[in-house]
């Protein structure tokens, strides 16, 4: 039960917090006013608008922008709450592995669902005002890879915020962190890891489906991430002095 | 050193430094049985909050451990940690909670079924006298309702245990005066330990004492063996009777060789006996001079805070041994 409080309450009080709803109000805003733009030169003006190209822009659009948001909605995790974790959280009856497995499965959870929910309702959208060339079970393998990569930012976030004192030190860590791995994987030209190079495969994939080894291998790339930099940021949470 | 018995709380060898640049606590060895009210006095940055962290797990030991109802205690203890309440010193609460949110919140992470749960919660709210501002924001109550708050969170899980660190601080007398009741109370089911700057409460409230001196502990005992450590030469006496027979009574008592100050204010005779005076004997003859004068007895108490001389005594002999401190591990 300790668990499920903390990931309720953190569920709970993120998504009232300003930042998630900042977040979630500007890309829904972007999304659905990209794609009103796009049916209106498609229907308008009859210029023929690809869905796949508008989905795929959406998606890069949501790992750019979407990377920062998620660092600043999971670095402030348990550092944020600094000052109420001996008082009133951890000297009640709950762990240490409790409590960081709930703050982490409700971060992770929150920014995917949220992804996953945003992308689903705007490609919806998109597929019924624009020239239909998208198949649907490329849409769906783009919004979970989306979701994956978002884990794994997020792990990394909520890891780092539960190694440090400070919110702002987690903040500017993850995100150079993440911003420096995009750069060091381009530069190294590993293509599973490298977020801009799978955005491209990701719009062809849209319009030709999704080999599933490829999807297999690009999910058990980010899964892997994930869990070591969770089980990392748990097992050093565990010892340090609250 | 393995078997911990029947011991609520035992610290073996504890010691705690951090980043190799403070010994915050040095060897220290405690067992508080079950039924004691502990005491931890010790003045600003002695350790006791320290001490307090590492028994509930919210430190980790750099040597040495900590028992708990038998059973190491370490950050994941979280079984451990059901069976015991905690008020810590400047008490924090979630932001925009109120005291129901908070009391549920905490019932929540104890693991407490939501019907058991929901009847405490009533009934402690009750209980503190916080039933009318239940639907308040936290943050809008006043310190003694906040520092009521608290002790209900901490007595939610119905714990073994009790751990306050300075309940009573910021408190206004009557608030005080009731916490103090309070402990009283729980003291006859429950073990306690009790963090206070405040020496008259601990003298109030507690069995034993633990005296902390920059981290190291100098005393661990019962109170009494505390207060027997200083010697009681200083005395106040309430009489009654005629002014005059009074003062005759104080004059034959300055003729004995045993007082070095008496003296006499509104029918209260003040005296100090000297080094070497032995206080029975030299009470014995106060008595029966004031009952040859025709003076009664009102009442006979020691001079000054007898826990705290006591006390003050402690930290300046553990001062004052230097070097020695060393082979000498908590009190001679």
């Amino acid at each position: 039960m300790p668990f499920w409080t903390v990931l309720r309450g953190d569920i709970r009080q993120t998504v009232r917090s300003w930042m998630y709803l900042l977040g979630m109000g500007t890309y829904a805003a972007l999304g659905l006013g990209l794609v009103l733009h796009r049916a209106a030169m498609y229907r308008q003006a009859g210029l023929s608008q690809s869905a796949a190209a508008l989905l795929g822009e959406l998606l890069f659009m949501a790992l750019v922008s979407g990377a920062t948001w998620a660092v600043f909605l999971s670095a402030g995790a348990i550092s944020g709450e600094r000052q109420l974790l001996a008082d009133a959280i951890l000297c009640r009856g709950v762990s240490r592995y409790q409590y960081y497995a709930g703050k982490w499965m409700a971060r992770v959870v929150l920014v995917s669902a949220s992804f996953l929910f945003c992308g689903a309702a705007i490609a919806g959208i998109g597929l019924c005002l624009l020239h239909y060339d998208v198949r649907a079970d490329g849409v769906g393998v783009a919004l979970l890879w989306l979701a994956s990569v978002f884990a794994a930012v997020v792990t990394l976030g909520v890891s780092v915020s539960a190694l440090s004192e400070s919110t702002l030190f987690s903040v500017v860590v993850v995100w150079l962190a993440v911003h420096g791995l995009g750069v060091l994987f381009t530069m190294l030209q590993l293509e599973e890891c490298n977020p801009i190079r799978l955005c491209d495969r990701f719009s062809r994939a849209m319009r030709e489906g999704m080999a599933f080894e490829e999807l297999a291998r690009s999910l058990a790339c980010y899964a892997g991430a994930t869990l070591l930099i969770g089980l990392v940021g748990a097992i050093g949470f565990a010892r340090r002095d609250i | 050193m393995e078997a911990a018995g029947s011991c609520v709380l035992e610290t073996y060898r504890l010691t705690k430094m951090y980043q190799n640049r403070q010994i915050a606590l040095n060897d220290i060895n405690l067992r508080v049985e079950p039924g004691c009210v502990l005491g931890l006095l010790g003045a600003n940055g002695a350790g006791k909050t320290t001490l307090i962290r590492l028994i509930l797990g919210l430190h980790r030991p750099t040597t040495g451990w900590v028992k708990v109802f038998g059973r190491r205690m370490t950050a994941n203890a979280a079984g451990l940690r059901r069976r015991i309440g905690y008020i810590p010193t400047q008490p924090r609460f979630p932001r925009g909670a109120t005291p129901i949110d908070f009391l549920d919140f905490t019932g929540r992470l104890f693991g407490l079924p939501r019907e058991v749960r929901q009847t405490r919660l009533g009934a402690l709210l009750r209980a503190v006298n916080l039933l009318e501002v239940s639907g308040e924001p936290i943050a809008s109550l006043s310190t003694g309702l906040q520092a009521r708050l608290s002790v209900a969170a901490s007595l939610i899980n119905e714990p073994d245990l009790l751990i306050w660190d300075e309940p009573t601080q910021g408190l206004d007398p009557e608030a005080r005066r009731s916490m103090l009741e309070l402990v009283k109370a729980l003291s006859r089911h429950k073990t306690l330990i009790l963090s206070s700057h405040n020496l008259s409460d601990v003298d109030e409230v507690c069995t034993h004492a633990a005296v902390l001196s920059r981290g190291h502990l100098i005393f661990f005992g019962s109170l009494q063996d505390l207060k027997g450590r200083m010697k009681r030469n200083h005395f106040e006496l309430d009489l009654e009777g005629e002014h005059k027979a009074i003062s005759k009574a104080a004059q034959t008592i300055r003729n004995l060789p045993e007082f070095k100050v008496v003296q006499v204010r509104h029918r209260r005779l003040e005296l100090q006996l000297t080094e070497q005076a032995a206080n029975a004997s030299a009470l014995a003859n106060v008595f029966m001079t004031l009952a040859d004068n025709k003076v009664n007895l009102v009442s006979i108490r020691t001079v000054g805070q007898q826990t705290e001389q006591a006390f003050l005594d402690l930290v300046e002999r553990d001062e004052s041994r230097g070097f020695a401190r060393v082979y000498v591990n908590g009190e001679d």
